[in-house]
């Protein structure tokens, strides 16, 4: 298995599907809101002070090949900004390595991220630019563990009032805005995006991706929601990309022992520890 | 030059044909039972233009792209609740690999089947007290090439050294006793600097420089018994190291194929390496200090240490034979110097630099001959026959400082694809005309990586540069996960120079193609 060297991903998987959460106060007020609203309500979402939990990806390719990885994640917010780190379990030939990230609120701020490879026995410093890339070969990019710039795309409703198994929902549409068009769809290699918003929790539980690069299409779905500490977690998230109307690679996210806001120990997030484990 | 992009071209060939064209295939195979695309469908993949939502292919209900039950029920639930190593008191884990090599262009007395080696590693982690933890790692090879070309053909120094091995790699126990203060004693390595290549500030570690360009630097680092205390502070981080076991780099042996002294053994007599032995008086010692910040990391190191390469000293002359008997040895040396690199949206700039004091520094053939000459006209005048070491009549080396540079950058903003560059240039301090090293040398290495199919293809193209036409090193490596534990791996490593007196010149003839197979578990 190749892991890459060069992306800014860090364990966001913890960090935002995890808590595709929110435990929005003002859904009373719903029907008022326009669709970039919904939208930063969905990203402000309480994904609580500090996590952890453990993560089993499963990558399914064309003929039905499966591989599995596991991970184990901790994730704590410093004000605005996030430190999260996460230890490959599984399989053998990557069991130890482990990644390191700093999210900055700050946009003048370079996120930092660090790999430990335990082949070399050496934390080193990755680059953060490239988003469009497979996040660990799966369906999922960086862009989708990172979450969308909101204020660098127009949304509107194409849908007010559709039901998705059984919850009411917003259809809204995404598109990057004109004067940052071309940087948008560089940096995200997306074209488009529409997303299908719970709105009794504000919480996007599907979405259609239009990829630019081999105009492929993909589909992501949240399941398995639940309430966890007062937060609605999907504990199931899958990605499937299709090309031609045909399933060309399908990534399912699990997500098991999910613990919030029991604190996590400040030393978890230092290249120290990427060496020494988990 | 010519010989590597014809190989190139073969190869970017095999490239293509495996990630673009097998795939197909096999989506062709895989919906054989569905229906086949029809022509606009075709034709719509190929309607790039660039922003435009023309060309996609969508479900005709918009919903049906969300179905996964094709797909998610082949996922066995049982298998992901299984209990992660997190929680066992010991782990096992390694792989095995077979590892061959094909000699194409080879010299007769070397065989064409050049490796035939099945490598066992293996490895244990205990959990000991709380944040304590001990590790073992074992690695053992044999090669059948040997036996299999004949094991008389070759010198016992290249049975020894390339036939088989057994050795333990890291065996130590890590832990804290306090939040701020770590320890990791026991046989370990400790991987310090920016260099991929050169050994600037990453001087605590010898190397494994056996096969030229054919080993990877996470097997190139040899562990050594160290203790090591780590004091920590937020960003901060400073390192002691106490190294108490003297190992030199594996370099490759008489009679083998890279023996870097193949061109001296016919002029002088080269005895075995002296190694300094494991005592307090040689301890060796190195300090870092090491700080994390907002886009960057900065290091700076202090060694006192063990030239891990060796040089040739003078051990006797005997003028009857006109003989010179030379001694591997090893220097040792201070070194002081930094590391730092900084990130900037796609790119990782890279760099090290490190002043080394008391390097040993060889003599020019001139400057020997010549002396050799003195030798031999006073043992006339004398009726000496013999001058041991001790006489010192032939100085063959000269103490220098050295400055070893580095610059580099690694850049991410390509799909799938990270190409990274090198250069390094070392310059001795007070040149004379006595040495046999330029006062500036360099080395320039760009690699360039590609990954492919969802992370189970990799493809790696690499050149290895050395300045004033010493030479060039050109390998390329494709490895695909055939499943996650068993990967598959082969690829071409090539040998330039075209001056006869070129580094790589005596191993131009060692270019090979090689392939692996590696099942970890």
């Amino acid at each position: 298995m190749v892991i890459k060297q060069s992306n800014n991903w860090t364990v966001h998987v913890f960090i935002l599907f995890l808590c595709m959460a929110v435990l929005f106060p003002g859904a009373l007020f719903a029907a008022e809101l326009s669709a970039l609203e919904v939208m930063r309500q969905v990203d402000q979402r309480d994904d609580g002070e500090t996590s952890n939990s453990e993560l089993t990806m499963i990558l399914i390719d064309k003929n039905k090949n499966q591989r599995v990885r596991k991970l184990k994640g901790f994730r704590k917010d410093y004000g605005k900004d996030v430190k999260s780190i996460s230890f490959f379990l599984s399989p053998a030939d990557v069991r130890n390595t482990a990644f390191l990230s700093f999210d900055w609120d700050d946009e003048n701020k370079e996120d930092d991220n660090w790999l430990y490879l335990p082949a070399l026995r050496k934390v080193k410093r990755i680059s953060s630019g490239n988003k469009k890339d497979s996040f660990m070969g799966s369906d999922f990019s960086y862009a989708d563990m990172n979450g969308l710039e909101l204020n660098e795309w127009e949304y509107q409703f194409i849908n007010e009032r559709e039901q998705v198994e059984g919850f009411d929902c917003w259809v809204i549409e995404g598109t990057p805005k004109n004067e940052m068009r071309n940087k948008v769809i560089e940096e995200t290699g997306y074209l488009k995006s529409v997303s299908w918003v719970r709105k009794d929790i504000f919480m996007t539980i599907r979405a259609k991706l239009y990829v630019k690069k081999g105009k492929e299409i993909k589909y992501f779905t949240a399941s398995d929601i639940i309430q966890i500490d007062g937060i609605w977690t999907a504990k199931k998230l899958t990605m499937k990309t299709t090309k031609r109307n045909r399933t060309d690679h399908m990534t399912v996210l699990i997500f098991d022992n999910i613990i919030y806001n029991k604190g996590v120990d400040d030393t978890l997030f230092t290249t120290q520890r990427m060496e020494r484990g988990i | 030059m010519t010989r590597f992009s014809s190989v190139l071209c073969w190869i970017v060939l095999l490239i293509f044909t495996s990630v673009f064209i097998l795939p197909d295939i096999s989506v062709d195979a895989a919906t054989a039972d569905s229906e086949p695309a029809s022509a606009e469908e075709v034709s719509d993949d190929f309607q790039e233009n660039d922003n435009s939502l023309s060309g996609f292919s969508e479900e005709a209900d918009d919903k049906s792209g969300f179905s996964d039950e094709a797909f998610t029920d082949v996922v066995d639930l049982d298998q992901i609740s299984a209990s992660s190593d997190e929680e066992r008191l010991l782990t096992w884990g390694g792989f095995i690999k077979e590892d061959l090599g094909y000699s194409y262009d080879h010299e007769p007395t070397y065989p064409e089947i050049s490796k035939i080696r099945t490598i066992l590693n293996l490895k244990a982690s205990l959990r000991l007290l709380s944040d304590w933890r001990a590790e073992a790692v074992w690695n053992g090879f044999y090669d059948a090439a040997y036996r299999n070309f004949g094991r008389d053909k070759f010198t016992e120094e290249t049975l020894d050294a390339y036939e088989s091995e057994s050795e333990i790699r890291d065996l130590f126990i890590d832990g804290s006793v306090f939040r701020w203060l770590r320890f990791k004693l026991g046989r370990q390595i400790i991987a310090w600097g920016q260099s991929e290549t050169q050994q600037i500030t990453d001087v605590a570690n010898p190397r494994d420089n056996r096969e030229l360009g054919m080993v990877d630097i996470e097997d190139a680092r040899m562990p050594v018994l160290a203790t090591k205390i780590s004091l920590l502070a937020d960003a901060w981080e400073v390192n002691l190291v106490a190294i108490h076991e003297n190992r030199p780099n594996k370099i490759p042996t008489v009679g083998s194929e890279f023996d870097p002294l193949v061109r001296l053994r016919n002029q002088f007599t080269i005895r075995d390496e002296e190694i300094p032995e494991n005592s307090a008086e040689n301890t060796e010692y190195l300090v870092r200090v090491f700080k994390t910040f907002n886009g960057g990391d900065l290091g700076l190191v202090w060694a006192d240490v063990y030239d891990d390469s060796f040089y040739l000293d003078f051990y006797s002359y005997d003028a009857i034979q006109n003989r010179l008997s030379l001694t591997p040895r090893h220097q040792r040396t201070k070194t002081v110097g930094f590391s730092g690199n900084l990130v900037r949206s796609s790119w990782l700039f890279k760099t090290e630099f490190a002043r080394k004091t008391g390097v040993a520094i060889a003599r020019n053939q001139t400057n020997l001959t010549q002396q050799i000459l003195n030798a031999a006209l006073l043992a006339q005048m004398t009726g000496t026959a013999y001058f041991p070491r001790e006489t010192q009549i032939i100085k063959t080396w000269s103490q220098k400082n050295l400055l070893q540079y580095m610059l580099g950058f690694e850049y991410s903003g390509l799909d799938d694809i990270t190409i990274s560059l090198e250069g390094d240039i070392e310059k001795i301090e007070d040149h004379d005309d006595t040495l046999g090293s330029k006062e500036t040398n360099g080395s320039v290495t760009l690699r360039c990586d590609y990954t492919a199919l969802n992370d189970t293809f990799n493809a790696t193209v690499l050149w290895f540069h050395l300045t004033d036409s010493n030479g060039d090193v050109y390998r390329i490596n494709l490895g695909y996960d055939l499943i996650d534990a068993l990967n598959i791996s082969g690829g071409i490593i090539l040998y330039e120079a075209s001056k006869t007196d070129a580094q790589v010149y005596p191993y131009r003839k060692n270019d090979r193609l090689f392939a692996a197979l590696k099942y970890s578990f």
